[in-house]
């Protein structure tokens, strides 16, 4: 059991601040609205206890997310959906890590949500 | 930013500032800094304090002075008792008893023991945590030298029927040692009463400073334990060292707080804890961790479902500083063994606070520590794919 959090170092700065304020403040926080679901194309993706879901949507361009995981995950869906609605097609798990500044060692959450991604754009062509 | 709100008592507790003002007594040249084991007068004048709250912190106990000895804190106290007892008895027996929920400090000296040849048996407590006395009656075999449980634990608060334990194991001449960190100065002990052998303590657990706790030894029927600090041969050969003068003053200090304020206190505390828990209860998906009745007054450990561990304790990091049931580092979370073993799920655990209350908490403090974690539970829930009744995975449909 950790014993007090208060004398490790901060969350925003385990996480770093571009994470830290997706995981805050996600965008993209889904499902999508009722009358939407079915014109996009969902995926999920899983790894150990955590857990992905995208919603890709071609017309109009919009993406949402849910996540059951770690600030990372969360962040990582979140920028995903932030991806996709900017017009980008091609999404890796490096390209995710690069932008939230992240360790090599939470490189799992990011091949998640890059599963999901691949799955959804599957399912969207 | 401000400071987050502290309810992490258990982990420790802050100095008394009259504990800190008897410390300070005893440090700089002004004050009582000699040597206590030195004859000439300042230290004489240190050994008399010393032997002051010696007095106090047997008195808190019910316990004699002369059966104290001082250590560096409970994990001191763990090893001298358990490893130093088990060695000095190694030809009378070489089984060992203790449980699996059991702090790390006790954990891995049985472990060691283990491995340098004894025979341990590991007991399972209910899924309330308590650990039935018919249990420990059960376990004991015709070589078990020592038996080994906590008063109160340290994650869930669940208090054990030590009183129970202990006239089984006296009636079977078997030692019988208690962890005692968690209930020392919240629960009242009556070692007059107890027939428990050896019991541990740490000050920083009743508003003491760190880095000081005491071993109590029986003194009739004597307990016996082989030293493991030599040198010097103080405190009557079992801890050799020089005497902190200043710590052990301030936990005499935190003794006699103790004493006086630990009825008023546990009252307090416990109405503040009953406030929160009714709160946090209310949602839905939380369930109590450990027995519902038989807790200590500060402690509640709660587990949300629906919710990631880890994306709660940074949730909740800017706000509240509590223990979460995982050691979570960036990669991994190891799940609360404790948690574990009273049958609750690995994602179960690592979703669990404790959350700890004590002397300077007050009600403005429960009351916005509950508004934070129903928003991070509520907001995370929100975020996450999975009902709120099943925290493991969505199943994969193909």
């Amino acid at each position: 059991m950790v014993e007090s959090h208060s004398e490790e170092t901060a969350a925003h700065e385990v996480y770093g601040e571009v994470c830290w304020q997706r995981f805050l403040r996600p965008r993209h926080a889904g499902p999508p609205p009722a009358g939407l679901e079915s014109v996009c194309g969902q995926a999920r993706g899983r790894a150990d206890d955590s857990e992905v879901w995208l919603w890709l949507s071609r017309q109009p361009r919009k993406a949402w997310f849910q996540a059951h995981g770690s600030p990372w995950i969360i962040a990582a869906a979140d920028l995903a959906a932030e991806a996709w609605q900017a017009g980008e097609k091609r999404l890796s798990a490096a390209t995710l890590a690069s932008r939230l500044d992240a360790p090599p060692d939470v490189m799992d959450a990011f091949l998640t949500v890059e599963d999901a991604w691949h799955s959804a754009l599957k399912i969207l062509d | 930013m401000n400071e987050p709100i502290y309810l992490d008592y258990a982990a420790t507790t802050p100095v008394d500032p009259l504990v800190a003002e008897a410390m300070a007594g005893c440090l700089t040249r002004d004050g009582c800094f000699a040597n206590p084991a030195s004859a000439h007068r300042p230290g004489r004048e240190a050994r008399r304090r010393v032997e002051a709250a010696r007095v106090a912190v047997a008195e808190l106990l019910g316990a004699e002075p002369r059966e104290m000895v001082f250590t560096s804190g409970a994990t001191e106290s763990n090893n001298l008792a358990i490893a130093g007892a088990a060695r000095f008895h190694r030809r009378r027996g070489g089984h060992l008893i203790t449980s699996r929920t059991e702090h790390k400090a006790v954990i891995d000296v049985f472990r060691r023991l283990e491995a340098d040849g004894f025979e341990v048996s590991w007991l399972t407590p209910a899924e309330s945590g308590i650990v039935d006395p018919a249990q420990v009656a059960e376990a004991i075999r015709d070589d078990t030298v020592l038996i080994s449980l906590m008063h109160v634990n340290n994650e869930t608060g669940v208090i054990q029927d030590i009183a129970a334990i202990a006239e089984i194991t006296r009636a079977q001449g078997v030692l019988l040692h208690v962890d005692a960190a968690q209930s020392v100065g919240k629960l009242p002990i009556r070692l007059q009463e107890w027939p428990v052998d050896l019991l541990s303590l740490s000050a920083h657990k009743f508003y003491g400073p760190k880095g000081v706790g005491a071993l109590f030894l029986r003194r009739r029927p004597r307990a016996r334990v082989e030293a493991m600090m030599l040198g010097g041969g103080h405190e009557r050969g079992l801890r050799s060292g020089t005497l902190a003068t200043h710590q052990i003053v301030g936990m005499g200090e935190a003794a006699r707080l103790a004493i006086r304020d630990m009825g008023a206190d546990r009252e307090r505390i416990l109405a503040l804890r009953g406030k929160l828990e009714a709160r946090l209860l209310a949602m839905p998906g939380v369930r109590l961790n450990g027995d519902p009745e038989r807790r200590v007054a500060g402690t509640v450990n709660l587990g949300f479902d629906g919710v990631h561990g880890e994306a709660l304790v940074a949730a909740l990091d800017p706000y509240l500083a509590v223990s979460s049931g995982s050691a979570c580092t960036s990669a991994s979370a190891e799940p609360s063994y404790v948690l574990r073993a009273l049958g609750r799920s690995d994602a179960q655990a690592e979703s669990s606070l404790r959350l700890s209350l004590g002397r300077f908490t007050t009600e403005a403090e429960v009351d916005r520590a509950a508004d934070c974690i129903e928003q991070a539970v509520s907001r995370l829930r929100a975020l996450s794919p999975r009902s709120l009744g099943d925290s493991e995975p969505t199943p994969l449909s193909g």
